[in-house]
């Protein structure tokens, strides 16, 4: 298992570095100049190469992108450009929230994707499957900002029962948390609901289950060692790749609900033009992204033992 | 449904995949919903192409663009079915201006997407090795940044207009379609009928266009439909944030953008667009699984 | 009832009610087992076999699938009445049934050892070593190394992995084994090897065998009786020695000519013309009466019963109007 888990942060490493060069290059693009930016429209030449000098805006294109890898290495992310601070500290004052909403978003949509899936499997083609189909269906198309506003102009704004936007620290934190949680985690649930569905039906006729029951075990034996285990496997694949998919879209309900998360983060550095606040957050998430799904795919392969084997054999060689 | 052996015995005719599968389809009543709710879509986003056309842009500049504070934040009425916006235009105007940017967009965005990917997915899968190797190295880093923050990054160093969110959101899409395209070539590479292709002397490039790609077709196209009501989604969201379609162009998303200050007298103008995306991804899903279901019965729950 | 008869089912009949109709998968359908005796069960597939070889395990399929009527006594037993605690205790220790594909029919999650201890475990009281010990000596007795038995079913052939369901259904030494088209899925010569290993341990171990088969030559080879079934219902039946010198029932005359001969010189086979009829909808007079080359205007209109023959243990039955001369109409 060790041998996997090596194996595989090995093969992340040059993935990293690609990334870390695209975004580099697709920041490059942007137009303007930083020291315009930083001093203003009506700055001296002489101030402008100035600035390009202790930006080390001057260096060709490769130099500058060695230093920021070296840089990156060190844990540096470069420094913003509007408040000179530091892109690394910024970042991770934002990135907890990101990650609270992402994680808590992934427990809820858990929490009620799963049972919702598992009762419409078992009562399939009744009116409580049915019911919970379409519902699934909208949750899906929903958008999630969408939903979030709706939510806000019910809750919030008719009824008064939670703070509209803004995240409120002390007391008022958790009230603060309900509705963003809901909303980034509502199109999940319904995702991970139908998979769980679709899942649990494949279980419950499999062939395996006659051979278990010709065994003369228990029901509960049946449900839990043969169902339930093999059922697990697309509805864990499921919530991993959620969990990736709400932290990138993470970013239109932050901006709802106001909340402080990376997302934010990003949009505002862009409307500043804050490039390196933009390439420091964007390769931090990359990372963090590369991170989760290598622990998705350890999990993975603790409980399918098929995928065990498959990580076993490969030489380098794709899956 | 579950198998079982006691299945009724069907006449036996024979019949060409299309059809077959166009009868599969017309059974699915929710599919066919969805048939009609885009065919009522693209019929709509046509019509105010072809005004804008025939009239050199008259209405649109009257009615969803020009301002009229009189009538502003209106709510709901027989004059305004849908109400009016914070500067006094008519709602359903602007929606029905505005579907041709989700639309359109998505379809361009996801037919950049398939081509791209499709070709990098069928040279990976043809050739395989150290070719395929590379290619889905590069389509890993194309997934290692999430679709919506590479997009963003895209958008932020071109700027933001129709062209370059195009290019934004299909980039993010193009390993999907890779993959598709790339698995598809590997299982038909296997068959017999390529090796007797080969032996007769096809070249490369026949056997690609002539025997793969039709058989590659049906995941791909099923795959595009969910890809168009992803792009969808996407597009109204990155002009929600503001980095996609920017105003006075009516598109849904913007337009919720704006409403947000105004939710609170307003209610009309943040519920109904949101509606509308809602309708036109629910729409293109069920459509798409209805494809899903027909074209190959097999995968069907 | 007969102590000599290890299970005996009477009049067994099971729908399945689905949405688009009632399918009359078996209907009155009667059959006794004697102790440490083999049974072939033949028919094409739609007949009726693995309904009833799931039926007499109580696995028919839920919730569409109704026992109508009938009764599967084991040692005088109803199993139909029984609770499912209670059927719990016969199954995998009294009766056991292995299944047709091999590929699915094992958990791919959890190790072929644990498989057959849970087998073990859920009928007799040992310790987690002594379990580990027994499930090696089951698997050496299927011809696979005790080593293996932390490994998992990906990692076996398909007739390794088949030898692992025979393992699991012969663990307690059961007095009956179910085999539903145990080598359908496999090569010919994998097929010969399983077989041979269910002949042998059959004789070890003295299990009465009901082999579920289409095919005619695997039950020349291990089968002492043999039922023909048709749409739901047997046609006929008899010993092996009985049936095979004199085909009877039309059909069962169409599935010996359509079987080549290795010696003839034929340009074309023969099969028996037409398809089974549709289970949702069952003719009113004989089922085969449409494809039937001898058919009579009888036929159509009133449905035939069994008939006993006679035969080498006046065993031998068929269902045609054929015979109804013969035993006085």
């Amino acid at each position: 298992m060790k041998n996997i888990i090596f194996k595989r942060l090995i093969m992340i490493i040059p993935v990293l570095l690609a990334v870390t060069f695209l975004v580099f290059g697709i920041m490059e693009m942007t137009p303007g100049d930083p020291a315009i930016a930083i001093l203003g429209a009506d700055a001296t030449p002489e101030s402008i190469s100035l600035v390009h000098q202790q930006l080390g805006l001057d260096q060709p294109f490769l130099v500058r992108y060695g230093k920021f890898v070296l840089n990156l290495l060190h844990g540096d992310l470069g420094t913003s450009y509007k408040n000179n601070l530091d892109v690394m500290g910024q970042l991770m004052q934002r990135l907890p929230n990101t990650l609270l909403l992402a994680g808590l978003a992934l427990i809820f949509a858990t929490a009620v994707g799963v049972p919702v899936g598992i009762i419409s499997a078992r009562k399939q083609y009744s009116l409580l499957d049915n019911i919970c189909m379409v519902g699934t269906l909208l949750g899906a198309a929903a958008p999630n900002f969408w939903l979030g506003l709706m939510l806000v102009l019910f809750f919030s704004l008719r009824l008064g029962w939670v703070p509209a936007t803004g995240m409120v620290s002390g007391a008022g934190f958790a009230k603060s948390l309900i509705m963003p949680v809901i909303t980034l985690g509502f199109q999940s649930a319904a995702l991970i609901a139908r998979m769980t569905r679709s899942a649990m039906l494949d279980v419950l006729r499999a062939d395996y289950v006659d051979t278990a029951r010709s065994k003369g075990i228990s029901e509960s034996q049946v449900t839990f060692r043969h169902q339930f285990r093999n059922a697990l496997i697309p509805i864990v694949t499921t919530m991993g790749l959620q969990l990736g998919v709400m932290i990138g879209g993470a970013v239109t309900v932050e901006t709802v609900f106001a909340w402080p998360g990376i997302g934010r983060y990003i949009l505002e550095s862009i409307n500043l033009k804050d490039t390196p606040c933009v390439l420091g957050a964007v390769v931090m998430l990359a990372i963090i992204l590369a991170i989760i799904n290598l622990i998705v795919d350890i999990i993975y392969a603790y409980i399918d033992p098929r995928i065990k084997s498959q990580y076993e054999t490969i030489t380098g060689k794709r899956r | 449904m579950a198998q079982h052996k006691d299945t009724k015995a069907i006449a036996i005719r024979s019949r060409s995949l299309l059809q077959e599968s166009w009868l599969r389809f017309r059974e699915n009543k929710t599919a066919i919903a969805g048939m009609t709710i885009l065919v009522i879509l693209i019929i709509i986003s046509i019509s105010t192409i072809v005004i804008d056309l025939v009239d050199g842009g008259a209405t649109y500049d009257k009615y969803v663009i020009s301002q009229n504070l009189r009538q502003k934040l209106a709510l709901p009425s027989a004059a305004h079915p849908f109400g009016c916006d914070e500067y006094g235009r008519d709602l359903l105007f602007r929606m029905l201006w505005g579907a041709r940017y989700s639309l359109f967009s998505g379809i361009a965005c996801i037919c950049l997407a398939t081509i791209f990917g499709g070709t990098l997915g069928a040279i990976a899968g043809y050739y395989g090795g150290k070719v395929d190797n590379f290619i889905m190295r590069l389509m890993d880093v194309m997934m290692a940044v999430p679709a919506t923050i590479l997009a963003m990054a895209i958008v932020a160093a071109l700027g933001a207009n129709m062209r370059n969110l195009l290019i934004a959101l299909a980039i993010p899409g193009i390993p999907k379609y890779a993959r598709v395209l790339r698995s598809s070539v590997m299982t038909v590479k296997g068959s017999e009928y390529i090796e007797a292709a080969k032996a007769v002397g096809a070249s490369d490039k026949l056997i690609i266009l002539e025997y793969i790609i039709p058989n590659a077709m049906t995941p791909l196209i099923v795959q595009a439909t969910l890809g168009v009501s992803n792009a969808i989604m996407s597009i109204a969201g990155l002009s929600f944030i503001g980095l996609g379609i920017q105003p006075p162009a009516p598109e849904w998303g913007s337009i919720l953008s704006s409403a947000r200050t105004y939710m609170r007298d307003a209610w009309h103008i943040s519920v109904i667009p949101g509606l509308a995306i809602m309708i036109s991804i629910l729409a293109l899903n069920l459509f798409g699984d209805g494809l899903r279901d027909a074209l190959d019965p097999k995968l069907k729950k | 009832m007969n102590s000599d008869h290890v299970i005996e089912i009477k009049d067994l009949t099971i729908h399945y009610e689905m949405r688009e109709g009632t399918v009359k998968a078996l209907n009155n359908v009667s059959l006794s087992l004697k102790r440490n005796s083999s049974y072939g069960l033949v028919g094409e597939t739609g007949a009726g076999k693995t309904t009833l070889a799931k039926g007499i395990m109580r696995l028919t399929p839920t919730p569409y699938g109704k026992v109508k009527s009938g009764e599967i006594l084991y040692e005088g037993k109803d199993l139909l009445k029984m609770s499912p605690k209670e059927l719990q205790k016969y199954r995998g220790k009294h009766i056991s049934m292995i299944f047709q594909d091999p590929m699915t029919s094992l958990n791919p999650v959890v190790s072929v050892g644990k498989q057959i201890e849970e087998s073990l475990a859920a009928h007799e009281n040992l310790s987690g070593a002594e379990l580990s010990k027994r499930a090696g000596e089951i698997l050496e007795m299927v011809g696979i190394p005790a080593e293996r038995a932390s490994e998992f079913p990906h990692q076996f052939s398909g007739g390794m992995k088949q030898r692992v369901v025979i393992a699991i259904a012969l663990a307690l030494d059961p007095d009956v084994l179910l085999a539903d088209e145990p080598t359908t899925a496999l090569d010919v010569t994998i097929q010969a090897q399983v077989l041979d290993m269910i002949a042998n341990l059959r004789t070890k171990l003295g299990t009465s065998l009901l082999l579920i088969t289409h095919d005619l030559g695997v039950v020349a080879q291990n089968c002492e009786y043999v039922s023909i079934m048709y749409a739901g219902e047997i046609v006929e039946t008899g010993t092996v020695h009985d049936i095979f010198k004199n085909k009877l029932h039309p059909y069962t005359e169409g599935l010996f000519n359509s079987i080549p001969n290795i010696s003839d010189q034929v340009h074309r086979l023969t099969p028996i013309p037409g398809l089974m009829p549709d289970p949702t909808n069952l003719p009113k007079g004989c089922s085969f009466c449409e494809r039937c080359p001898k058919a009579v205007e009888q036929c159509k209109t009133k449905h035939p019963r069994l008939i006993l023959i006679g035969g080498e243990e006046n065993s031998h039955m068929v269902r045609c109007f054929l015979y109804e001369s013969i035993n006085g109409g």
